[in-house]
């Protein structure tokens, strides 16, 4: 225990001596969360549309009024011939233009049913499927106002189907991106300073010839990466409070399950991805290389393959296997369980438990490394 | 491999009775080391060096407190406590990490070319500092490329290309050479025939310390 605490005691020494690494490990990943989370949306604002209307009637302009009154579409042109809408779109000026057609108003009065075109420039296929998505909705509602217009009843006429879907979105009712995205970003984040500082504070004491020095003391291996990985854990929750604090402030992520579970989930997963930058460092010999190694392998599969931004049920099953093994996937999901959803341990636990079993892993495979002499 | 950090492919080997293979544990908390790199932390103070590595080794309260008054005192140190390590003259360093690697008190001291870049001066006197602690009665095991300081040694072994071809003390192995500096010996012994050699030193090796 004396031996523990003296690595504790000395680990903190050199942290403090060093304010700019303390300041690079707390306020890096505080800046990349403020950065990431406002440049990576899925949302899609402000999409620019041409119009071409070949009806000029009162109802036509009431259908471009509906359009632009909501702030997803904004007016680019109103177009008077078919082929300034291919111009429009072939050069990025209007990624949406809408046409319609010149019976419309006619059409509408007789109840007949109309078609109105709508060209979506699907070069960006999400912001294209979002774009329809809305184009869709606004028809939608459009003609069951009208409906309710033409007949001039309160009651639905028996045509309109009685069986209406209407959709409830729960847990992020405004689908905002943010609050999905955000989870996601604390994880890779904490991932990547986590793994970095670990492997690259245990390789420096390899090339200053001060591990070797350590290692021909009594010290024993569990106690020196112990003595170690402590400190960093306590950076890992201040980073992860002040991450939190600002997912609430410029994004309006709130919390809505407990913090104790948070914070159980914290600590496992700063188990595990401490573990594994141990790990990292009995396998490397320069600081350089132990921070390209740490950043590849905890970035990378952070972002791809932890279901951050691409789903793991849509992955191929290989894939699938393989993300098993990367520690994000279990805190993401947990995180967005907690942080959105209120979960309790009941639908946790096999977050929490991969995430056990991975830093048990990591942290017996690091201390077996450690004491085989290197 | 004697600092219990590696383990041997073959053979056995005792330091202080305990086996290197089976009790490194032990072998260490019996030996102290310092390598050529004198590996103290250079971003910490002289007294949190010494802390650090007395609390490795098991040290705290009166006992730590005294043996940091020891090693200020035999580093020269005294004073210097709050200077952070990096900024010390080479020499300095030198004598604060043999310092710590005293610091638990151990019955055998190694050496790994220890006086590598350091002046003529300081060099000397860290060999004044090595006499006085073999006077005392530690055990220093040391490896040098220098030949002028293989002859403060009691005993001398020559290592040539991972053999032990010669154990002796400087003016055993002089004469059985019949040469006038360490220096001339090693070079004739590493180029003598294999079977001279034999002859010279017939029985296999064990080194007891």
């Amino acid at each position: 225990m004396k031996r523990f605490f003296a690595i504790l005691k000395k680990e903190f020494r050199q942290i403090r001596r060093d304010p700019l690494s303390l300041g690079l490990l707390v306020f890096i990943p505080a800046m990349l969360l403020a950065l990431y989370g406002y440049a990576l949306s899925f949302d899609v604002k402000h999409i620019r549309v041409a119009v071409l209307d070949h009806d000029h009637t009162p109802e036509s302009r009431a259908l471009q009024d509906s359009l632009f009154q909501n702030p997803y579409f904004d007016r680019v042109a109103t177009l008077t011939r078919p082929d300034e809408a291919n111009e429009l779109l072939n050069h990025g000026k209007a990624r949406a233009v809408l046409v319609i057609p010149r019976n419309y108003a006619r059409s509408l009065t007789r109840g007949d049913p109309v078609s109105i075109q709508v060209l979506v420039d699907a070069s960006d296929a999400n912001s294209a499927s979002t774009t329809m998505g809305y184009f869709d909705a606004l028809a939608d509602r459009l003609s069951r106002r009208i409906r309710f217009d033409l007949t001039g009843q309160t009651r639905p006429p028996s045509s309109v189907p009685t069986v209406l879907l209407e959709p409830r979105i729960w847990f992020n009712p405004e689908l905002r991106s943010a609050k999905f995205l955000v989870p996601g970003l604390i994880a890779l984040l904490l991932m990547l300073s986590a793994v970095v500082a670990t492997s690259v504070s245990i390789v420096r004491e390899k090339e200053r010839g001060t591990m070797e020095q350590i290692r021909a003391s009594p010290i024993r291996a569990e106690e020196l990466i112990l003595g170690k990985i402590l400190p960093y854990v306590l950076i890992g929750l201040i980073t992860m409070t002040l991450v939190l604090l600002l997912g609430y402030f410029l994004f309006g992520v709130e919390i809505r399950g407990s913090l104790w579970l948070l914070s159980l989930t914290t600590l496992l997963f700063l188990f595990a991805a401490l573990g594994m930058g141990v790990l990292i460092s009995t396998i490397t010999r320069s600081q350089q290389m132990a921070f390209q190694i740490a950043v590849l392998s905890s970035m990378l599969p952070a972002i791809i393959l932890s279901g951050f931004i691409f789903p793991i049920q849509n992955m191929p099953v290989a894939i699938q296997g393989l993300t098993y093994l990367v520690i994000p996937r279990y805190f993401v999901a947990a995180l967005r369980e907690i942080i959105l959803k209120d979960a309790g341990l009941g639908t946790l636990w096999p977050h929490l438990l991969g995430m056990l079993i991975l830093g048990i892993l990591f942290n017996l495979l690091a201390a077996a490394r450690t004491r085989k002499a290197s | 491999m004697l600092c219990g950090l590696l383990a041997s492919s073959s053979g056995t080997a005792r330091v202080n009775g305990h086996d290197i293979n089976h009790d490194p544990e032990s072998v260490r908390q019996n030996i102290g080391y310092m390598s050529q790199k004198f590996s103290l932390y250079k971003d910490l103070t002289v007294s949190e060096n010494i802390a650090f590595f007395g609390g490795i080794y098991g040290l705290s309260g009166d006992r730590l407190r005294k043996r940091t008054g020891d090693i200020t005192a035999m580093a020269d140190l005294t004073g210097l406590g709050n200077h952070i390590t990096g900024t010390l003259s080479g020499a300095l360093q030198q004598r604060l990490a043999l310092g710590c690697a005293v610091i638990h008190e151990p019955p055998i001291l190694f050496l790994d070319e220890p006086t590598s870049g350091v002046d003529p001066v300081s060099r000397r006197a860290f060999w004044d500092l090595i006499q006085e602690m073999a006077a005392s009665g530690i055990t220093v095991l040391i490896t040098t490329h220098f030949m002028d300081e293989a002859e403060f040694c009691g005993r001398i072994g020559f290592i040539n290309a991972g053999r032990l071809i010669a154990l002796d003390t400087p003016t055993g192995i002089k004469n059985q050479t019949s040469a006038s500096t360490l220096e001339e010996a090693f070079i004739r012994l590493a180029s003598m025939p294999e079977a001279k050699l034999a002859d010279l030193n017939p029985e296999p090796r064990t080194l007891s310390l």
